[in-house]
């Protein structure tokens, strides 16, 4: 088993970067193809990374079970009394982050094909696309805080330019809000990584940012700020819960949970389609797996004693979100805020703590980053045709665009939760997990249901004013545009729709890859987190 | 924290099951795929559906009186050992719905045919029949009640596509979603129920519930009155059953297969399904639920001018008898009243929809616009549709419950159930299920007589110039025929007047089915006497049906009541629709008018920070630099003046220095 196989789907992408860079503008047509080579290969590699990942091993917080593990020793530096400071170049994947990784490579390639007509600046668009690329993929397999905080920064810069340039009217507010919206997440997280820094001290005297280390109680010195006996408190609160709630505050913002999502509506609006599919499918995946991989393993007792209010933020954007997407006149805005709501079944899941809610948490993840990246892809054929999203601005498209009702039909099936779709099984899951979690209330769980309640409402709404009727488009000027979906539209959907109804139907091809982690996951939480 | 479930054998039986789940959807795929032309399409997939009502029989021959057959393997596993299974359980209950399902699947095929040549969406209609059958199908063979909920989301979703199927229609458009919905409530209550069942036993298999749950458990009471929500959204019971009359949008052969024969008919499948670990509380809260519809649905039914709608809500009504007998403790009796419903209302949907066919043509045919479906311009066709009228008859007595029709059996072993329930508040029930019977004889004379007696209303109203109907073509009178045969007694019971001698009760329940004259009589007397008093007033001589074309849709209050259905609608609308329509605004103004303006705030006042932080910096901070660069270039000028060059300037200096040393050192 070749070793270095994770090094290489993070490097193919910067290497396309610099290809990129040195096309000559006069062949524009080449960007796109390079991007679509790295996308290919990429998916060759993790094809390959699938079929060699062994189901049983743990992963989770102990080196020897990951799988794939790169660990070279990267910076080094003598800090006179600090101690040694070490970074190290460590990678590795198990059952969460691997499932992580295929989503991220299959929704970056129907990205790449949906950016095919972009023309305008092509060369730094695919730079840029490509860069955000391999960031996406490091920050799912970096196992070293030091590393994945760089990643995650990384993400940062191509995304603001993204939204920022080849947005829409409003696209500079919406990109200044995103970058600031999530530095400020950042921030709270760099903390706590100083923090953890610190307190965490190897056998040999070193301080390491390595976070499997960092998920062993053992290695925190006796008197430091973050070490569970110390029982430091900073204003009240214990340092640990304080180190959790600015982790979870950090990655919330990513997810997004209600009340820090409002960057989200904008950003998605204002992005262009490939952007916006980037964002829903693989970027908001980003906080629920920082969730799974650094706050809950490293303070397992905060993470229960914080369950209640994880659970509770859960439902309100559950709720909350619905109700937004049920007001919206914007059919982009509307897709959003439905993303806002079902990502709340992540948080919902988590929270409860059992294997049936962190499975069903995990399998809505990647679910999720199939169903709405397609429902991006929904929204973005409208707008390219007439540059226009208002809902009530067109009607009865069933009859001119059958195709393309076909796709909108099933794949807001799909997100309303039918069963046959992914999302049913993962949102049953969070439901039974919910429900019989013992740090959760029963009360949870039932008024989340009201949540596939409201979203059958917008989504059967929006079908039956869009697409139902009699033909109507406000638009009259470009109503010659509106013709059915092409070739290469449709090919963007088939896979989106055959995957969601492979998972729905056999889950078992994403469940066997999580369910030993995940079991251990639930293990390692129940046992560590009860110590107090 | 293994799952009680065991691997259970595939046998035989379940891979004819199998076959038989798959034809239907084997047709679904089939015609969304292929580019079919002409009436292929619907002969591939009504030969298709044959063949599952043929294994179906074979299932029945061999599985009926016989120990039930049940396979189950993992459908996917989760953790360690977690399992989620699914499999086939055919019992009695199954093979007799089994049964059911396809054959009505097969003859609405049939008719469908004939009913919708010219249609532009021909294959896709059969291939949304296919699903519908499919899920369905899948409903009744399910061995758990995870599995059923999928089945039971995609039946609605297939009847989501089949009501909304003339989506340029407004109405019908609002109908699906409407449909789609109202289930939904329900559905949240059956997905709440498993979510109880499965925390509390850990399994959600239907026979192992039955062996592990104790019933006198409170949240079992709970659970199963979450399950009946999905009921309720269903079998379209009360407070839900707005949704079935909108239904009607669909085509009419759908009414006849989803809307009366099989679809509404799977809540009351699920209640058999479970109520061997229903506590009685439960079920007699169920049986109130039913009354209520029964009594609700009848009295609906008495103003409609619509002859689908007339149809829909005696359909709501007959549920409410499933439901009550389910709750009453016989639903053996409930299931009966489910098959020979199945048959007899199939049937009047079918002749509706005959004679709405008929009229299409008519109306097409003299080139007159007019309500095909409005009762007022019907009338005396009994001479123009003689074979329509026939069966539609004949099913209309089997529905009154008339002696020597079948559903004079099956409801009589309903009221029987039924009369058992008189202590206290219970006595509710049998009242209303017994006032029913005459609102019931009523309404269905009514719809009778004005329909098929007296003369044509239609050419008092347009000019009319070639008066013949178009004769019925044989592949819908096939259709028709068989259903009529069966809303008489002989494919029932030997005994005409006694229900509880079925085969049907005997297959499904061990206990001894009571009979009693009493109420056979109380109910003989209520039908005659609402039959009397409808002809009295519908009677085709009769002032009323004389000027029945002019007739409002309703003169007072109480004619309202009927006809807008209780005003749920309007009463919906206000308390529920406009409610959380006012929530998501008032949610939306919150997101704009809260949260974001604070984030937006919170930047301005961060900018004015960084604003002042500026002009300190720019006063204070480089101020001080400033200042400083003085000071030092204030020194260097200083110093760069001594620095003249001159030997006696410097010596000055230097003295001057000299002369500080010795006052420091000595001082």
């Amino acid at each position: 088993m070749n070793s270095s196989l994770l090094s290489v789907l993070i490097f193919i992408p910067l290497i396309g970067t610099l290809l990129v860079l040195f096309v000559p503008s006069s062949q524009k047509v080449m960007y796109k193809y390079i991007a679509l080579v790295v996308s290919l290969l990429q998916m060759i590699v993790v094809s390959v990374l699938y079929n060699n990942f062994d189901t049983q091993r743990i992963g989770n917080n102990t080196l020897e079970s990951f799988q794939f593990v790169e660990k070279i020793s990267w910076i080094n530096l003598q800090l006179g009394e600090l101690g040694e400071l070490s970074i190290e170049y460590f990678v590795g994947v198990d059952g969460i982050s691997i499932s992580m990784v295929i989503l991220s490579v299959f929704v970056v390639l129907i990205g790449v094909l949906s950016s095919w007509n972009v023309t305008e600046k092509g060369k730094g668009y695919f730079a840029l696309f490509l860069l955000l690329n391999a960031a996406i993929i490091g920050c799912f397999v970096a196992l070293d805080f030091f590393l994945f905080y760089l990643f995650f920064e990384l993400m940062l810069l191509p995304m603001y330019f993204l939204i920022g340039i080849w947005g829409g009217k409003r696209r500079e507010y919406a990109s200044i809000k995103f970058f600031l919206y999530t530095l400020l997440g950042s921030i709270f997280i760099l903390v706590v990584m100083i923090a953890l820094y610190v307190s965490v001290e190897l056998p040999n005297g070193a301080h390491t940012f390595n976070l499997l280390s960092m998920m062993d109680s053992n290695n925190y010195s006796l008197t430091s700020l973050l070490s569970i006996g110390a029982n430091h408190t900073i204003l009240g609160v214990s340092a640990r819960n304080l180190a959790f709630l600015f982790l979870f505050i950090g990655f919330a913002i990513k997810i997004p949970v209600v009340p820090v999502h409002t960057w989200l509506p904008d950003a998605h609006v204002q992005a262009p389609t490939a952007i916006s599919v980037i964002l829903a499918g693989i970027l908001l995946k980003i906080g629920g797996y920082g969730l799974i991989r650094i706050a809950y393993p490293i303070f397992p007792e905060a993470a229960i004693y914080y369950a209640w209010l994880v659970g509770f933020l859960g439902v309100v954007s559950i709720i909350y979100g619905a109700f937004n997407a049920l007001s919206c006149t914007d059919l982009k805005k509307m897709i959003a805020y439905s993303s806002v709501s079902h990502m709340g079944f992540v948080l919902l899941g988590l929270a409860s703590l059992t294997v049936e809610g962190v499975t069903g948490s995990i399998f809505q993840m990647f679910s999720h980053g199939i169903i709405s990246s397609g429902l991006f892809l929904i929204a973005g054929v409208v707008y390219d045709r007439t540059g226009d999203r208002r809902i009530d601005n067109y009607s009865g498209l069933a009859h001119k665009m059958p195709k393309y009702t076909v796709v909108v039909v099933m794949l807001f099936f799909a997100s309303l939760g039918l069963p046959g779709f992914s999302g049913f099984i993962a949102e049953v899951l969070v439901f039974l997990g919910a429900f019989k979690s013992e740090v959760l209330p029963e009360w949870m769980a039932i008024s989340a249901t009201f949540g596939l309640l409201l979203g059958a409402g917008y989504y059967l709404w929006t079908i039956q004013r869009m697409f139902f009727g009699k033909y109507f488009v406000r638009n009259t000027e470009k109503e010659n545009n509106m013709v059915d979906l092409s070739k290469r539209e449709f090919l963007m959907f088939i896979p989106l729709v055959f995957f969601a109804l492979l998972l729905g139907v056999f889950p078992h091809f994403l469940l066997d890859i999580l369910n030993t982690t995940v079991n251990s996951f639930i293990a390692f939480m129940s046992t560590t987190g009860i110590v107090k | 924290m293994n799952s009680l479930e065991t691997i259970l054998p595939f046998s035989l039986l379940t891979q004819f099951s199998l076959v038989l789940l798959f034809m239907p959807f084997f047709s679904f795929l089939l015609l969304s795929f292929l580019p079919l032309k002409n009436r292929n399409g619907a002969f591939m997939s009504s030969f298709l559906l044959f063949v599952s009502f043929v294994i179906a029989l074979f299932l029945f021959a061999n599985s009926w009186n016989n120990p039930p057959d049940h396979s189950r393997w993992v459908w996917f596993e989760i953790g360690n050992g977690i399992l989620f299974t699914s499999g086939i359980w055919l019992n009695n209950l199954t093979v007799l719905l089994l049964l059911l399902v396809t054959f009505v699947s097969f003859l609405v095929h049939l008719f469908s045919m004939e009913y919708m040549k010219g249609d532009k969406g021909y294959n896709r209609y059969f291939s949304y029949l296919g699903l519908f059958t499919f899920s369905m199908l899948g409903i009744v063979l399910s061995d758990n009640l995870l599995l059923m909920f999928v089945f039971w989301e995609l039946v609605g979703f297939s009847s989501y596509l089949l009501i909304g199927f003339w989506f340029h229609k407004e109405a019908a458009a609002k109908a699906s979603k409407k449909a789609f919905l109202v289930n939904r409530i329900g559905d949240l209550g059956f997905l709440i129920g498993l979510m109880i069942l499965r925390s509390k036993y850990n399994t959600l298999d239907l026979e192992t519930l039955t062996s592990v749950v104790e019933t006198s458990d409170p949240s079992i009471y709970v659970a199963a009155l979450c399950l009946f929500g999905g009921v309720v959204g269903k079998s379209a019971q009360f407070p839900l059953l707005v949704w079935l009359p909108d239904a009607m949008e669909g085509p009419t052969p759908v009414s006849a297969l989803i809307h009366a024969a099989t679809m509404v008919a799977a809540g009351v499948f699920l209640l058999a399904r479970i109520v061997p670990f229903v506590p009685v509380e439960a079920l007699h809260v169920m049986a109130l639920i039913g009354a209520i519809t029964a009594f609700m649905g009848g009295v609906a039914a008495l103003r409609q001018f619509d002859i689908k709608k007339i149809l829909a809500f005696s359909t709501i009504s007959q549920l409410g008898y499933m439901v009550i007998g389910v709750g009453a403790g016989a639903y053996d009796a409930a299931i009966f009243h489910l098959i020979t419903h199945a048959f007899f209302k199939a049937c009047l949907f079918l002749s509706a929809g005959a004679i709405i066919h008929s009229l299409h043509q008519f109306s097409s045919k003299n080139d007159v616009n007019f309500d095909t479906q409005d009762i007022r311009l019907m009338g005396g066709l009994r001479k123009k549709m003689p074979f329509t009228f026939l069966v539609f008859l004949l099913s209309s007595m089997a529905l009154m419950g008339m002696p020597l029709f079948s559903g004079f059996l099956s409801k009589e072993a309903i009221l029987m159930a039924s009369s058992t329930m008189n202590i206290g508040w219970q006595l509710v029930v049998p009242v209303l299920a017994f006032s029913s019977v005459l609102i019931t004889a009523f309404y269905v004379t009514r719809m009778v007589v004005i329909i098929f007696f007296g003369e044509f209303r239609l050419p008092k109203v347009k000019v009319i110039n070639t008066p013949n109907f178009a004769s019925v073509s044989l592949i819908m009178k096939i259709p028709l025929g068989l259903l009529a045969i069966g809303s008489v007694f002989v494919l029932f019971s030997s005994n005409p007047f006694d229900g509880s001698h079925s085969w049907i009760i005997k297959g499904l329940s061990s206990h001894v089915a009571i009979h009693s004259a009493i109420v056979s009589y109380g109910s003989i007397t209520l039908m005659l006497v609402g039959m009397g008093l409808a002809y009295a007033k519908f009677k085709p001589s009769g002032v009323y049906v004389q000027n029945l074309h002019k007739e409002l849709d309703y003169q007072n209050k109480w004619q309202s009541l009927s006809f807008n259905n209780w005003h749920l609608n309007k009463i919906y609308d206000v308390v529920f629709i406009r409610q959380i329509i006012n929530i998501a605004n008032a949610v939306k103004t919150v997101e704009e008018k809260m949260i974001d303006r604070i984030i937006n705030y919170f930047a301005i006042f961060n900018v004015i920070l960084a604003k002042f932080i500026g002009l300190f910096d720019q006063y204070i901070v480089d101020g001080l630099v400033h200042l400083s660069a003085f000071v030092t270039s204030a020194i260097g000028w200083l110093s760069k003046n001594i620095q003249t060059g001159k030997v006696q300037t410097h010596i000055v200096w230097a003295g001057l220095g000299i002369l500080m040393m010795i006052l420091w050192f000595v001082v």
